[in-house]
């Protein structure tokens, strides 16, 4: 008799949790839901990703308007992180910088992720002389460490938002590559692609519909941290000038801007920082949450 | 040994190898005209087609190829649009600073990272341990060239600590031997140029290294954590061993393997950073010469002394490799 | 003789998660003459290897810890002994090898060191009388080259000759007590018989007490005098060897010895098996605890559990079929 009750008070409290399709991501869920650092993360870059998009409705000001009166005014509680060198409102040109930020983060990633984990599941499926090459133009990229091979590519093709997620996604390809090539590896070894090739499935399908569904694990989790990359590299590459067109608001550029003014002004390079700082952790710890909860084994 | 460092060699040439011809991939690909590319945009008609003619443009793309992989291997870097200066020869009178600010980031790296990670793995889950996992990372996740820009601002603006930018002052400046200040001013006895050396690369050496102590810390705790499990540590205990010896000698050695590798993929990354820390301290090494070349719209600098740092990484990692070997007595050679 | 190890009411406790604790080892008392070998035999669980790492204090904490008792060494309590004294004994007055010599010997040191080292730490001796007697006592244990093989890795020999490395260093600082916990059961057959020969030789050489934990009762017959049976955590028949074997008292010792072959089991018959398997510590039935796989079973088995009672041969016994003797806990 307890043992039932015990029961339906847990299915009550599954059903609660979320509308999962399958108990896998249910308790993937569940787990990350106790991880409260994760949980944390996952609500400032909501709160965040919400201001970027309400950035014209939360601020009653102009990213590009300037105002030479209030120029490098201090924070005040008209401007709360202050204006810049040309009274410009520093708080609205950081949300109007998180647009850009978040979209060439997740844009350049999905492209990175989405190639990466074709060429990776095709090596490791094909093997043999697919695989050889494959791997070895990887590793080629690889070898190069990321940011300079970035800013080759940008000082070749010129700045823009368009080139520099170009840039950042053909840098990070070999990331989500390799550690989908070595989880294709092991999954082509189970039974269940046995089993697929034994009624008769092509390869593609095997590919795409046996093997990916269950390596998708790992992929997540690359591609959670690999925003964070992104997002540091956008922003490398604006303090080097070779990221978007000035006078766009971007994290990175207003930082190279106001470094002329760190003894005049010090609140103008602090606030571009604190927020790439903060998303990149953020993105870091939802990424850590995301591992223990999607493949609890590699704690 | 010798057959060990060999084979480490021969697998190093398809890296460089690589690395140049990404580059030339990315130039004949995305520019429409590379000798304008290298001229600017503005450059007369004859000498685009002189260069034109050293590059051999006009021929077909795999015997560029050819010419470019000769050209490059040869130290055929091109001149600075800027300088009008062999770019090879620029790039060599900057390398010693890279080298040395990037060796001294990475020592100060491991040994604080570490030497952290080993307090974290001893005491896990203390609440000094907490502290360090979520500053180590905190560490990784701040951009580099603006944490140079905060250190500048407290240690050098506010408390007048350290000098804010630069590589040396001119009234101690040692004498150029190697290039490399600190062996310099040992060499020539020159004391106070030593101090002063240090001084100007604490800021920046710092700043590049507390990426790396973040990462190096948080490894070597996970790796440490795992080593003190071992059978043979409860051996080294049982032979009565005090807990120093166990943990430094018995557990740190076996750890200290996989943590050389990790070090070593740090190097690289220490090296590529040096673009945007030394410009933040206008450390006059390769990296502010490549981001000066980027401001001059200068491309042959750019190309060059990218493809230097990282043929820099390469050799960086390869040594790395060679003391790896000799950590582990399980590698054969 | 006079008694080198007396270990009174050890318990040792695991803490499974933040609720729960096991007992490893349930109030546990017996001892060791000088000279003499003990044998703790029981099934994977029982807590044999706890009891080992209890008296060397080597148990993990977290999450485990020694919760109460007393175990004297030479009359002293060595759980009152501060971290320093302890560590003078471990590896001196008491030394212990493991059960896998695979991974028991440190990778990236010589063996030369690894030999050195406690000889240096215990018998205060430099570096080159150090490397005198580690070579000395690698020859007793019949290790060819000695020399040679001081300067080599672990990862260069196989399993038994890692062993025997594993018991020179044992041996090698003159220990009272030695304690071998499983020490032949990660070896190959052939190998098992040289090992435990070897350390039959060098204990009746050194005149060494030996605490020998094992799960085979042939080896048990081959080298201990006495021997203790543990069930879940709690000693469930001690004896001499010879008795316990001729005349089992406790049905889990019965049904052990009934599982060894013999040559005189006649042709055909079905060797005994114990029913079931070892329960969960943490679900331990309320009275005894083999009660769940006991072919003798009384009611009043699941009541409450038995005690310990002492008969009068020496023979200590837990089981409510004997009733002789006087109960001591």
């Amino acid at each position: 008799m307890q043992d039932s009750t015990i029961e339906t008070r847990y299915a009550t409290q599954e059903d609660l949790m979320a509308s999962a399709p399958s108990s896998l991501w249910k308790d993937a869920w569940k787990r990350f839901y106790k991880n409260k650092t994760a949980v944390f993360a996952l609500i400032v870059l909501l709160l965040l990703a919400l201001g970027a998009i309400f950035a014209g409705v939360l601020t009653p000001y102009d990213p590009y308007e300037v105002v030479l009166l209030e120029a490098k005014n201090p924070p005040s509680l008209q401007h709360l992180c202050g204006c810049d060198e040309q009274g410009r409102d520093i708080l609205t040109r950081l949300l109007y910088g998180a647009r850009i930020s978040l979209s060439v983060g997740f844009i350049s990633v999905f492209i990175s992720t989405l190639i990466g984990s074709i060429i990776g599941i095709v090596s490791a499926y094909y093997g043999g002389w697919v695989d050889a090459i494959l791997s070895r133009i990887m590793e080629m990229i690889q070898s190069f460490p990321s940011i300079l091979l970035a800013i080759i590519f940008m000082s070749v093709c010129g700045r823009g938002i368009q080139n520099a997620v170009i840039a950042i996604a053909l840098v990070s390809i070999p990331g989500p590559a390799r550690i989908i090539r070595s989880s294709t590896l092991s999954a082509k070894e189970m039974d269940y692609v046995t089993a697929a090739r034994a009624i008769g499935c092509t390869n593609t399908r095997i590919m795409f519909t046996h093997i990916l569904p269950n390596i998708l694990a790992p992929i997540i989790v690359n591609a959670t941290m690999s925003v964070s990359g992104a997002i540091l590299s956008l922003a490398s590459l604006g303090f080097l000038g070779l990221g978007v067109q000035p006078p766009t608001a971007e994290w990175g550029y207003m930082l190279s801007d106001s470094r002329t003014y760190i003894n005049s002004a010090p609140h103008m390079i602090m606030s571009p920082g604190v927020a790439i700082a903060l998303t990149v952790l953020c993105f870091n710890l939802l990424g850590d949450g995301l591992l223990d909860a999607l493949d609890p084994r590699l704690k | 040994m010798a057959k060990y460092i060999l084979k480490r060699l021969l697998l190093a040439i398809p890296v460089v190898l690589g690395i140049v011809t990404i580059v030339f991939i990315l130039m004949r690909i995305f520019s429409p005209n590379p000798a304008y590319l290298l001229l600017g945009q503005r450059a007369s008609a004859d000498r685009a087609a002189a260069l034109t003619e050293h590059l051999g443009l006009n021929e077909p793309i795999w015997k560029q190829y050819i010419i470019y992989l000769k050209q490059m291997l040869t130290g055929d870097l091109g001149t600075s649009l800027f300088s009008q200066e062999p770019v090879l020869k620029e790039l060599l009178s900057r390398m010693p600073a890279t080298i040395e600010l990037a060796l001294f980031a990475v020592i100060i790296g491991s040994v604080v990272g570490i030497a952290l990670g080993v307090i974290c793995a001893v005491h896990q889950n203390s609440w000094l341990d907490r502290i360090c996992q979520v500053g180590g990372l905190v560490g990784v996740s701040m951009p580099r060239f603006w944490l140079g820009f905060m250190l500048m601002l407290a240690f050098a603006v506010n408390l007048k600590w350290l000098p804010p930018s630069g590589r040396f002052n001119f009234l101690v400046r040692p004498t150029e031997i190697t290039g490399f200040y600190i062996i310099d001013s040992i060499i020539t006895g020159n004391w106070p140029a030593l101090w002063s050396t240090l001084k100007y690369m604490l800021l920046p050496g710092f700043c590049i290294a507390i990426g790396s102590i973040g990462s190096i810390m948080r490894y070597t705790r996970s790796t440490m954590l795992e080593t003190i499990r071992q059978d043979y540590i409860r051996t080294a205990r049982a032979k009565g061993l005090s807990e120093r010896v166990v943990i430094l000698s018995h557990a740190l050695k076996n750890a200290m393997i996989p943590i050389v590798t990790v070090i070593g993929m740090e190097l690289g990354g220490l090296f590529s950073g040096s673009v945007l820390t030394e410009t933040v301290f206008a450390w006059p090494g390769v990296g502010k010469y490549i981001v000066d070349g980027i401001n001059n719209s200068d491309y042959a600098v750019v190309q060059g002394g990218c493809m230097l740092v990282a043929l820099i990484s390469v050799v960086m990692n390869l040594l790395v490799d060679l003391l790896y070997g000799t950590l582990d007595p399980r590698i054969r050679y | 003789m006079g008694k080198l190890l007396e270990v009174k009411n050890l318990t040792t406790q695991f803490k499974v998660d933040k609720t729960k604790i096991i007992k490893a080892v349930d109030n546990s008392s017996f001892y060791i003459d000088e000279g003499e070998t003990l044998a703790i035999v029981g099934e994977s669980g029982s807590g044999k290897s706890v009891t080992a790492l209890s008296v060397m204090q080597l148990v993990p904490d977290p999450p485990g810890k020694i919760a109460g008792g007393e175990i004297l060494f030479q009359g002293k309590d060595l759980l009152k002994y501060s971290k320093e004294e302890m560590r003078a004994v471990r590896g001196g007055d008491i030394s212990m090898i493991f059960q896998e010599p695979m991974t028991s010997l440190n990778p990236v040191f010589t063996i030369g060191r690894q030999l050195t080292e406690s000889i240096m730490l215990h018998l205060k001796l430099n570096k080159r009388d150090a490397e005198d007697r580690a070579v000395e006592f690698l020859r007793k244990l019949q290790i060819p080259d000695p020399v040679r093989r001081m300067k080599t890795y672990p990862h260069q020999h196989s399993g038994g000759m890692r062993q025997r490395v594993m018991i020179c260093m044992a041996l090698s600082c003159n220990p009272k007590l030695l304690i071998a916990d499983e020490p032949t059961t990660a070896l190959d057959v052939t190998i098992q018989a040289q090992i435990l020969n070897l350390i039959v030789k060098l204990r009746d050489e050194e005149k060494t007490a030996v605490m020998f934990i094992t799960h085979d009762l042939g080896v048990v017959a081959d080298v201990a005098h006495r021997a203790i049976v543990m069930y879940a955590g709690s000693i469930m028949e001690m004896g001499p060897v010879r008795e316990m074997f001729r005349n089992p008292l406790h049905p889990y010792t019965q049904g052990l010895l009934g599982a060894i072959p013999r040559l005189s089991t006649p042709r055909g018959q079905k060797l005994y098996t114990i029913p079931g398997i070892v329960p969960d510590l943490s679900q331990l039935p309320k009275g005894c605890p083999f009660c769940t796989r006991c072919d003798q079973c009384m009611d009043v088995c699941h009541q409450k559990k038995p005690p310990l009672r002492r008969l009068e041969d020496g023979r200590e016994v837990r089981c409510f079929k004997i009733e002789r003797g006087e109960e001591i806990g």
